[in-house]
């Protein structure tokens, strides 16, 4: 029971993450092209371009996120007071503040949600806009104060004592089991302070001994996450699916890790598979004695064999990254496979995001888009509950009787609504009925009688 | 009540106008003629600023506007089919040929209200889906062909709701 709700709270936490990070992933791709292409070890080097790197990274990356957090929380509100309160833990650090913003991006638009609730119906008519502005302004400046003061240095702490557990295990001489740390901070966009502040100096210490470390390859091998991405190619199915192989180009050959990061967020089991493909490549590295001559950067299969050693070097760093996918691949693909009965949460959250486009357009719902849920009830809502929304409710309650579903559909005035699955309003009053029912899905019709809209709901929900 | 909601008077077939303002006037002031408003200005007021909210056109070359207003003392529902083949109900190529008008007095309890209104605009719905009464509706000129088609559909829905 308790593990069972232990891995309901863990699933919905990684689906939360990966909600903030999924609708940003265009950013990061654009980011890693930029990093690939430009940085001095890039396939174009070139100086003034590569500034976008940074800024890009530290500023722009995170704010998206926070932004994204706010907004799953707060609504367009909260998405400001999120991108606000992110630059608190931005600013300040000299790491890419991702877990940072994963968690203060939300408490923004919770901080200003809860205020909207506070002071809901009791603003003066006519100082509305005043309040909403000045309201946002002050709450989320406070909440970047917070952000700077307490939650910035709290994640450094984090972040430093991660690299403290890493040079533990390294002392301990367990080289293989700093995996089950580093994989997973990886996972929270750990992965550039680890290496860099972590393996980067270890590994210079150590080449500048003996002329290659091992530690350039802990970090760096882009085998667990195509072992990843690899899996949901092949067991995966829907948009993760379709996307996992643009994704894995992005990350083997372009070496922008972050990339696989949102795959492991939606099915947070799929840690084990990472953790053990790194284990396997370190074990690998360990026992052929391999090592990198200088850090690989980025990350990308091209960057690693550059920098192996001379002789067979490059076919044993190969080797490392094939055994760490193979292993990565095998874990996570069984578990994707065991996992199929389950929605894909990427495939729902593109779903909701076409629903909601097709909403703002008034659009009939995307087939399918109803599958994994249980609908007992469809309200048909207009103004005054008597009209339109008795026209629509008829046309729809035939409809659902014909197709052989138990759902009720009545009709009913926004102002009445109290308990629905599904609410369908005319575009106009969508707003106002999900302010009075906000966690009912929400669909838009262009009029009641509109007989295809009804068909592709009855057809997505059956 | 619903003896009295639509008659032969209130069934306006060949009714002439420009715009969807000027049907929605020209209707209010038949009411008045019919006796079933004494302020035809009010009624035409609260159907506009309805009209406002969201549009009422509901596909199928048919609007429905209602409203609930002070200025009926009971329900009363019109047909009123348009003569001119360029009528649009909001100038987005919505064309309309029929026109049902519900108004409602106020009352007390909404909720009640909106349940005993239901089926007239659940039955026109059920209607309109067959397409041999859409072209009765469109193509007759005996107004008792029409006012038999909407009490038989009213009649059955509201036994429905009493079983």
């Amino acid at each position: 029971m308790s593990g069972n709700n232990l891995k309901v709270g863990v699933q919905s936490v990684g689906r939360f993450l990966s909600g903030m990070v999924m609708p940003n992933i265009g950013a990061f791709i654009a980011w890693g092209l930029i990093t690939a292409l430009f940085i001095p070890t890039g396939w174009l080097p070139n100086e003034s371009l590569a500034k976008l790197v940074g800024p890009m990274i530290l500023y722009l990356l995170p704010l998206l996120i926070g932004y994204t957090g706010g907004k799953m929380v707060g609504g367009d509100r909260g998405a400001v007071a999120g991108a606000v309160t992110t630059m608190g833990v931005v600013v300040g650090t000299d790491i890419p503040m991702f877990l940072g913003a994963m968690i203060v991006g939300p408490l923004g638009g919770l901080a200003i949600a809860r205020f909207d609730q506070m002071v809901h119906g009791k603003i003066k008519p006519g100082f509305e806009m005043l309040v909403n502005n000045f309201s946002l302004g002050i709450i989320a400046m406070i909440m970047a104060l917070i952000a700077y003061e307490i939650i910035g240095p709290v994640v450094s702490v984090v972040t430093a004592a991660l690299g403290s557990g890493v040079g533990w295990i390294v002392d301990q001489s367990l080289l293989p089991l700093v995996s089950i740390i580093v994989e997973p901070a990886k996972i929270l966009f750990l992965n550039n302070a680890i290496n860099h502040g972590v393996f980067t100096p270890l590994g210079a210490e150590q080449s500048a001994e003996f002329g290659a470390s091992i530690f350039y390859l802990i970090e760096t091998n882009p085998g667990p996450g195509l072992g990843i991405l690899l899996a949901y190619m092949i067991a995966g199915k829907g948009t993760a699916q379709k996307s996992a192989y643009g994704a894995s180009i992005i990350h083997f050959f372009g070496g922008i890790h972050e990339i696989y990061f949102p795959y492991i967020l939606m099915k947070p089991r799929l840690i084990i598979a990472v953790i053990a493909g790194g284990m396997a490549g370190v074990a690998f590295n360990m026992i052929t004695g391999n090592a990198l001559v200088g850090p690989p950067s980025p990350g990308s299969v091209f960057a690693l064999a550059l920098m192996s050693t001379k002789g067979m070097g490059i076919v044993l760093t190969l080797g490392s990254i094939a055994v760490a996918a193979a292993t990565s691949f095998t874990i996570a693909a069984l578990l994707i496979r065991s996992d199929a009965s389950e929605t894909d949460d990427l495939e729902a959250a593109k779903m909701a995001v076409d629903a909601n486009k097709a909403e703002s357009k008034g659009q009939a719902v995307p087939a399918t888009a109803f599958a994994n849920q249980t609908v007992r009830s469809i309200v048909v809502a207009c103004d005054a509950g008597m009209g339109s929304s008795a026209m629509g409710a008829t046309v729809l309650r035939g409809k659902i009787k014909a197709a052989g579903l138990d759902i009720q559909v009545t009709n009913a005035a926004i102002n009445d609504l109290v308990d629905a699955d599904i609410v369908i309003t005319q575009q106009e009053l969508s707003a106002r009925a999900k302010n009075k029912l906000p966690n009912a899905r929400h669909l838009s019709i262009g009029n009641f009688m509109d007989a295809g809209f009804y068909d592709e709901l009855v057809a997505s929900l059956t | 009540m619903s003896e009295h909601l639509i008659s032969q008077q209130t069934i306006l077939l060949d009714f002439a106008a420009d715009s969807k303002t000027d049907a929605l006037y020209k209707i209010c002031a038949h009411l008045f003629l019919m006796r079933k408003t004494q302020n035809p200005a009010g009624l035409y007021d609260d159907i506009i600023k309805r009209e406002a909210i969201v549009s009422t056109f509901a596909g199928q070359h048919t609007a429905i506007p209602h409203v609930i207003s002070s200025h009926v003392s009971e329900p009363v529902l019109c047909f009123v089919r348009l003569s001119n083949q360029d009528f649009v109900w909001n100038d987005n190529d919505e064309d309309v040929r029929i026109i049902f008008f519900l108004s409602v007095p106020e009352q007390k309890d909404l909720k009640q209200l909106r349940e005993s209104q239901s089926h007239v605009f659940s039955s026109i719905a059920q209607l309109m889906q067959d397409t041999h009464i859409m072209d009765l509706w469109l193509t007759t000129n005996d107004e008792q062909v029409i006012l038999d088609s909407l009490k038989t559909a009213f009649q059955s829905n509201l036994n429905k709701k009493i079983i």
